[in-house]
C-alpha cells in the first residue's frame, strides 16, 4: 500500500524511545525472574510444596493457574505467562490505538491522508511495527532464556518465546478492529481493557473448572480457557510438555481480525467510527450545571467500568463455590491433601476471603484511575476554565477526592453483598451477608490511603503522581495476590500496607492498621491540599 | 477607577523570564486592547490576573484585590475566554455553556438563546466534533451569556470567519454601551483598532507602550505603524 513504508518510519521516529524501553524492560524483567526464582525455589522439596499448594488451593488455581509438576519450568511459566501477558497485551493494544485511532482523533491522519498515501497504509504500518515489536521481544526472550538456564532445551525455550509473540500480536490485531469501531481513543482503549480483563478472568475460570487427567496427568483447563489468548499461551506448556499446535489458534484469530479491520476501514469515513457518535442534549441538566455534578459526570464511566469488573469477578467466584467439591473429586490425591488441610468446610471461607482481597485490588485500581482523571483535567487545561469561575481550587480537588472515596465505599459494599448473595444462591453453603458487606468496608481505609497519597503527590509532583501510585499499587497487588502463595519473606510482604490488614471475613477485623492507614491518608491529603493551593497549574 | 492594575510584574518559568517588569492598567468601562506577538507574555499575564499562576514579584490587583488570594470571589465578577479553547470532548456545546454559566453564578437565558442564534452555533453537537471556529464560538457564547462587569478575552476571534467577526465586534460594542469592562488580548491589529479605547503593547514581558486610540487618530497615526515600530530590528 502506498505510503506504508513512510508511515512505518514515522512510527519508529515517534516511538524511538518508547519502543526500546518497553521491549528491553519487559524482557529484562522476565529474564531477571530466572535467577530470582532459581535462588529462592530451586530446591526439589520447595518446588514440591509449591506444587501441592498451587494445585490444592482453589484461590491459587483461579488466580494464577496450576503447576504441571514440581519442576522449575512449571514454576517459571506460572510466574510469567499471566503477568507478563497482561503487560504485553496492554502494550500492544495501546500501541496500535496510538498510531491509528488517536492519529485520526488528533487530526493528524487527515493531513497524512491528503498526501500520496493509501487509506489502509496507517493501519498496515501500525500492525507491521507491532508484529516486528513482538518478534524482537520474543527473540530477546528466547536468546536470554537459553543463556541463563540450560535445563529447558532449545525447542522449549523458542516455543515459550513464540507463544508470547503470538499472544502479543493477537492483541494488536484485536485493537486494530476496535480502532475501527470507536470514534474516541478513550472508548477504544476502554473496550480493549475490558476484553483483556475478560480474557484474564476466562482463563481463571477455565483453570478452576479444569480436571487432572490426560496422558501427562496434568491439569486440563476447561473450555472457558479456550476463549482466552491467555489460555492459548498456557496450552503450549512450553517448558514442561511442549506442544506447538496451540499457536495455530492465535494465528488464525489474528488473520481473521486483520481481515475484519480492513473491511471495516473501507466501510467508514476518515475520523469516524463504525459505531456512530450521536448528537447530544442542547441543555445541561440541573445536576450537570453544578461542580459536584460535573465531577460525578467525569468520574462516572471510570466507576461503572471498575464496578462491572468487580461484579463480574465476585459473581464468578460465587458461582464457582458449588464447583469446588467437584474439582477436587477429580483427584483422590488432592482430596486427601484437602482433608489434611481441614477439609472443604475450612476451605470455602479462606477462598472467599482471599477473593475479597482480590476484589479490593480492583477497587484500589479504581481509586488511582479516578483521581488520575483530576490530574488529566489539569494537564489538558480543562481545569483552567473551571478555576476561572467561582469554583475554588480546594473545592475542586475535594470534589474529586470525595467522589472517589464514596465510589470506593459503594463498590466495596456492593461487591461484598453480591459475593455473599451469589454464594448463598448458587451453593448449599450459607454465609452471613453482613459479614461480607462490613468485611469489605473494613478495607476502605486502604482506598483512603492510596487516595491520600495521590492527593499529596498531586500537590507536590503533579506530573509523577500517577506513575508513583501505580508502582505502589503494583507492589501491593503483587504481595497480596501471589506473595502468600509464593511464600515471600514476611518482611518483604510487610512493606505493603495491605499485608497488615486482616483477611476478612475469615479472620476478625484488626483495628490498628485501619486507624494507621486513615491517619496517614488524612495527613497526606492535607499536605496535598496545601501544596495545591500554592502551586501553578501544570499542563502536560 | 482601575478594574485591573498591574505594576512591575515578574514571572519566571524555571529560568525563562516570561514577564519582566510588566505594567497594565485597565479602566472601568473601557475596551482595553492587549497587543503583542506570540510568546510575548499575554496569556501568562491573563492567567496571573485570574489567580491561576503565581507571580514572582510585583503588584497585581483585580477589582482592587489580590487575585491569587481572593480568586473565587473575584471570579464571580468576570467571564473568561481562554486562548486555547479546550473543553470536555464528550459534552455538547450547549452543556458546556450551561455548566460554565452556572459555575460563574448563573447565565441569562434570553441572552443565551440570542447568542446561539447570532453566532449560528448548534448546541447539540459533542465538543470534539466541532470545527475550530465552532469551538471558539462555544467559548465566546459561554462567556458573553454571563452578565458580569468584566470580560477577559484571550484571542477570542482566532478561527472566526469574517461574518462572525462582525457579530463579535457588535456584541463587544454593546457590552461597552452597557458599561462593561473588556480586556481583549489579540494580535489582529485591525480588530483592536476597530474596537479598543486604549491599547497596551507588550514586548518580551515588558510594557512597550500604552496608547489611546482617539489620540492616535487625532495625530493621524496608525496602530499598525506604532505596533511595528516597537519591534523594529526584529523583522
Amino acid at each position: 500500500m502506498t505510503g506504508t513504508w513512510n508511515l512505518i518510519k514515522l512510527i519508529l521516529r515517534r516511538d524511538r524511545v518508547k519502543l526500546p524501553v518497553w521491549i528491553l524492560s519487559i524482557t529484562g524483567m522476565l529474564l531477571y525472574m530466572i535467577p530470582i526464582l532459581k535462588g529462592t525455589y530451586a530446591a526439589p522439596e520447595t518446588l514440591n510444596t509449591l506444587y501441592q499448594q498451587f494445585n490444592t488451593m482453589p484461590a491459587g488455581r483461579f488466580l494464577v493457574g496450576s503447576m504441571d509438576g514440581p519442576n522449575f519450568g512449571s514454576l517459571f511459566t506460572l510466574e510469567t505467562v499471566l503477568w507478563w501477558g497482561l503487560v504485553i497485551a496492554f502494550m500492544n493494544t495501546l500501541f496500535v490505538m496510538r498510531h491509528t485511532r488517536q492519529n485520526e482523533e488528533m487530526g493528524a491522519q487527515e493531513l497524512i491522508m491528503s498526501g500520496r498515501v493509501h487509506r489502509g497504509a496507517g493501519l498496515s504500518a501500525a500492525l507491521i511495527v507491532a508484529l516486528v515489536m513482538n518478534v524482537v521481544m520474543a527473540a530477546l526472550m528466547g536468546a536470554g532464556m537459553g543463556a541463563l538456564y540450560d535445563g529447558w532445551g532449545n525447542g522449549s525455550v523458542w516455543l515459550f518465546a513464540a507463544g508470547f509473540a503470538a499472544f502479543g500480536f493477537v492483541w494488536a490485531c484485536i485493537a486494530a478492529v476496535l480502532a475501527q469501531l470507536f470514534e474516541s481513543t478513550r472508548s477504544a482503549n476502554g473496550m480493549a481493557a475490558i476484553l483483556i480483563g475478560a480474557a484474564f478472568m476466562l482463563r481463571g475460570i477455565g483453570d478452576f473448572l479444569g480436571e487432572i487427567g490426560g496422558s501427562n496427568g496434568v491439569l486440563q483447563a476447561a473450555w472457558p480457557s479456550w476463549l482466552s489468548p491467555f489460555g492459548w499461551n498456557q496450552a503450549t506448556r512450553s517448558l514442561t510438555f511442549p506442544e506447538w499446535w496451540p499457536l495455530l489458534v492465535p494465528l488464525v484469530v489474528a488473520v481473521v481480525a486483520v481481515g475484519v479491520a480492513f473491511v471495516l476501514l473501507n466501510l467508514r469515513d476518515e475520523s469516524r467510527g463504525i459505531l456512530p457518535s450521536r448528537a447530544g442534549r442542547a441543555r445541561a441538566g440541573k445536576f450537570l450545571r453544578t461542580a459536584p455534578g460535573l465531577t460525578v459526570y467525569l468520574q462516572k464511566n471510570i466507576f461503572i467500568g471498575w464496578m462491572c469488573g468487580a461484579l463480574a469477578l465476585v459473581s464468578v467466584i460465587g458461582a464457582l463455590v458449588p464447583q469446588m467439591s467437584k474439582v477436587y473429586d477429580s483427584s483422590p490425591e488432592l482430596a486427601r491433601m484437602i482433608a489434611e488441610m481441614g477439609g472443604g468446610g475450612a476451605m470455602i471461607p479462606t477462598f472467599l476471603s482471599a477473593m475479597l482481597m482480590i476484589t479490593l485490588l480492583m477497587v484500589l485500581a479504581y481509586v488511582i484511575h479516578a483521581l488520575s482523571r483530576a490530574r488529566a483535567e489539569e494537564g489538558s487545561g480543562h481545569v483552567e476554565n473551571l478555576l476561572a469561575t467561582s469554583l475554588s481550587r480546594v473545592r475542586w480537588l475535594s470534589l474529586h477526592l470525595v467522589t472517589t472515596l464514596v465510589g470506593a465505599a459503594v463498590m466495596l459494599a456492593i461487591s461484598g453483598f453480591v459475593m455473599a448473595l451469589c454464594v448463598n444462591t448458587f451453593s448449599s453453603w450459607s454465609v452471613n451477608m453482613s459479614d461480607y458487606v462490613f468485611g469489605a468496608l473494613s478495607y476502605w481505609p486502604m482506598a483512603a490511603l492510596l487516595a491520600g497519597l495521590y492527593v499529596a503527590l498531586f500537590g507536590l509532583l503533579p506530573r509523577l503522581a500517577g506513575l508513583v501510585l501505580w508502582v505502589i499499587y503494583g507492589y501491593i497487588a503483587f504481595m497480596s495476590w501471589i506473595g502468600p502463595l509464593m511464600r515471600v519473606d514476611q518482611w518483604i510482604m510487610n512493606i505493603s500496607p495491605l499485608s497488615h490488614f486482616a483477611s476478612v471475613p475469615s479472620e476478625a477485623v484488626k483495628f490498628a492498621p485501619l486507624a494507621a492507614a486513615t491517619a496517614v491518608a488524612a495527613t497526606a491529603a492535607l499536605l496535598g491540599f496545601v501544596s495545591w493551593r500554592r502551586r501553578n497549574l501544570v499542563q502536560q | 477607577m482601575s478594574i485591573i492594575s498591574i505594576k512591575d510584574l515578574h514571572k519566571y518559568f524555571g529560568k525563562v523570564k516570561a514577564l519582566d517588569g510588566f505594567d497594565l492598567d485597565v479602566h472601568e468601562g473601557e475596551i482595553h486592547g492587549f497587543l503583542g506577538p506570540n510568546g510575548a507574555g499575554k496569556s501568562t499575564t491573563i492567567r496571573i490576573v485570574l489567580g491561576l499562576l503565581r507571580k514572582k514579584s510585583g503588584d497585581v490587583q483585580l477589582f482592587g484585590q489580590d487575585p491569587w488570594k481572593n480568586a473565587v470571589k473575584l471570579h464571580e465578577k468576570l467571564a473568561y475566554v481562554p486562548g486555547d479553547v479546550n473543553f470536555w470532548p464528550n459534552l455538547t456545546g450547549g452543556e458546556i455553556i450551561d455548566l460554565l454559566g452556572s459555575l460563574r453564578g448563573g447565565l441569562d437565558e434570553k441572552r443565551r438563546k440570542e447568542l446561539l442564534a447570532k453566532f449560528q452555533l448548534d448546541p447539540t453537537k459533542k465538543f470534539r466534533t466541532y470545527s475550530k471556529g465552532n469551538r471558539q464560538k462555544v467559548a465566546v457564547v459561554a462567556a458573553l451569556a454571563s452578565d458580569v462587569p468584566l470580560y477577559i478575552l484571550d484571542e477570542p476571534t482566532s478561527g472566526l470567519d469574517p461574518l462572525m467577526e462582525q457579530t463579535f465586534q457588535a456584541e463587544i460594542r454593546a457590552l461597552k454601551q452597557a458599561g462593561k469592562t473588556i480586556l481583549l488580548s489579540s494580535h489582529i491589529l485591525s480588530e483592536a483598532e476597530a474596537l479598543c479605547d486604549r491599547v497596551t503593547i507588550i514586548r518580551e514581558g515588558k510594557t512597550a507602550g500604552v496608547y489611546t486610540l482617539a489620540e492616535l487618530k487625532r495625530e493621524h497615526e496608525n496602530l499598525q505603524k506604532v505596533f511595528l515600530s516597537k519591534y523594529e530590528g526584529e523583522t
